[in-house]
């Protein structure tokens, strides 16, 4: 049954990504008070970029062509690790914790910057060097915030971490959650690099991700915005799941039907999510290149802070 | 009770943290307007379920004069264009002052945990000390008059939250001889500042130079 779920949620994740981004084109579109294209144009898009010839520059290595592939086989791997439709672990849920989970994000980002490096192009090494020096930055912190949710549950599993979110009333409203919740947010809106961030802007300027992908035409270029649709799910799912509402999950024992009905829900709450996300893009301007690091810095303060909570309250120290 | 004066300790911190991040001057009085809101309203609260009055008392005062007539006489004294006045050469970046802060706020901690508290025995008494000393760095990494004017602003707040809730018993003469002696020093700042907009020829940048 485990294995059912497990393909389940792989199958639903992998055909639902490209919706929530959907959505939230449509959602900032029409708040704009524009038409904006369909939601389902993201599937469009890639089933376009599915038929249309590869071109691959002449200097590049084989790693080229096989870097998005890995990439998105790095994704489907944390798809059945991560607590998506059930509050339990399923078949691949003990490979790896949280701190294991990161790792994994962390190599398909390295697969990413390598394959962008090796494409020798100018943009490409520009858009490396940037995401680079954020990420040495916002995984550390990302490193903290887990490091602060084993110090509530005494292990770095997020099954248990929902778990404990989910049934002790007493730390879902202690302030700790609240700025690891908080922290957590910030976290999500930089490595999605949604508005105040935006890595996905052409300009020359601020571009980070759109840089790093510059070279990449036809199928390759599918699969990795096919993965970037997945990363999107999955950290806002992780966020939602585990840190800002861990409400409704299926837990040990739920029969199939639970399942079905929580992935109803858990799919609102991703569509609640992205609107919310929708509006705050609306209304806040881009930060220029520099200041994306105020921002990690007050991050990090509210997740110290997090910290220094747990240690006058709890007494550990 | 202890949760309360932890969020509200959390919230000041996080407003200076604010502070520090804003670059327009209006948007930092705001700012410390909401911060003595919020300790207005938590002495407020304290004062009700202790029963003490002069609790009571000194939360109006916080109120009527950090809230709504220090930040008001402040954004009137600013400059013409009020919505315009930022700090354009702070004396540290944005992101190592921010981080700077934060570990102000874990020195005070230790500090703390390793002498007061072991005569008061309460932990949570570091975060109002770790207020003060956040009021102390604004003054010292930011170079705008007005800014600087928040941090000890911010300062004070941080004494009157400590002295509040730990020594509450602490004479109302004393509290309100700060507040008067800090409606003064922000009458004074702010009437020297408009004297030298009128009269030194000048461009924004100078004025901001003006040291504290």
């Amino acid at each position: 049954m485990l294995l059912l779920y497990s393909v389940l949620q792989l199958i639903y994740v992998i055909l639902l990504a490209p919706l929530i981004t959907g959505i939230l084109i449509k959602t900032e579109e029409r708040l704009e008070s524009k038409k904006g294209p369909s939601v389902f144009q993201p599937y469009y898009d890639i089933f376009k970029l599915l038929k249309k010839e590869s071109l691959v520059p002449r200097v590049a290595s084989p790693i080229f062509r096989i870097g998005p592939y890995l990439n998105f086989s790095l994704y489907m791997l944390l798809i059945i690790i991560l607590p998506i439709i059930t509050g339990f672990p399923l078949t691949f849920g003990p490979t790896a914790d949280f701190i294991g989970g990161g790792l994994i994000f962390g190599a398909a980002s390295l697969i990413k910057k390598i394959t962008a490096l090796d494409s020798r192009n100018n943009y490409s090494h520009l858009g490396t060097a940037r995401a680079a020096s954020v990420g040495a930055l916002a995984d550390p912190l990302v490193v903290l915030i887990f490091i602060l949710c084993g110090i509530i549950s005494n292990t770095n599993n997020p099954y248990v971490i929902n778990n404990i979110f989910q049934t002790s009333h007493s730390w879902f409203f202690s302030i700790v959650h609240l700025f690891i919740a908080s922290a957590f947010g910030m976290i999500v809106i930089i490595e999605t690099g949604k508005l105040p961030i935006e890595s996905k802007t052409q300009a020359e300027f601020g571009m980070i991700d759109q840089a790093m992908e510059l070279e990449y035409s036809g199928p390759e270029l599918a699969i990795y915005k096919w993965g970037g649709y997945i990363k999107h799910f999955l950290l806002m799912s992780v966020f939602l799941n585990v840190f800002a509402f861990p409400f409704f999950l299926p837990m040990e024992g739920a029969n199939f039907t639970h399942v079905i009905v929580y992935s109803f829900i858990h799919l609102g709450k991703m569509i609640i999510l992205t609107i919310i996300f929708a509006f705050i893009e609306e209304s806040v301007s881009k930060y220029r290149l520099y200041k994306i690091f105020d921002f990690m810095a007050v991050a990090f303060v509210i997740t110290l802070l997090g910290v220094i909570a747990i240690y006058t309250t709890k007494g550990i120290f | 009770m202890e949760q309360l004066f932890l969020l509200v300790s959390c919230i000041q911190i996080l407003l200076v943290v604010f502070i520090q991040w804003q670059v327009y001057i209006k948007k930092n009085i705001i700012t410390f307007a909401v911060s003595s809101f919020i300790l207005s309203l938590f002495l407020l609260q304290s004062g009700i379920s202790n029963g003490e009055n002069t609790l009571i008392f000194i939360a109006l005062l916080t109120f009527f004069i950090r809230t709504i007539f220090i930040p008001r006489y402040m954004i009137v004294k600013l400059t013409k264009e009020h919505w315009r006045a930022r700090e354009v050469a702070p004396v540290m970046g944005t992101a190592s002052a921010i981080i700077c802060s934060i570990i102000i706020v874990i020195i005070s901690y230790i500090t703390y945990t390793l002498t007061l508290y072991n005569y008061l025995h309460v932990k949570i008494g570091a975060l109002p000390i770790a207020i003060i000393l956040q009021g102390l760095f604004l003054i010292i990494s930011k170079r705008n008059t007005f800014v600087q004017l928040i941090g000890y602003l911010i300062m004070e707040n941080g004494v009157l939250f400590f002295g509040a809730i730990l020594f509450p018993g602490l004479p109302l003469i004393f509290e309100a001889g700060i507040i008067l002696d800090l409606l003064g020093i922000v009458m004074i700042t702010g009437l020297i500042n408009r004297l030298r907009e009128n009269y030194v020829p000048d461009t924004l940048e100078e004025i901001e130079d003006l040291k504290g």
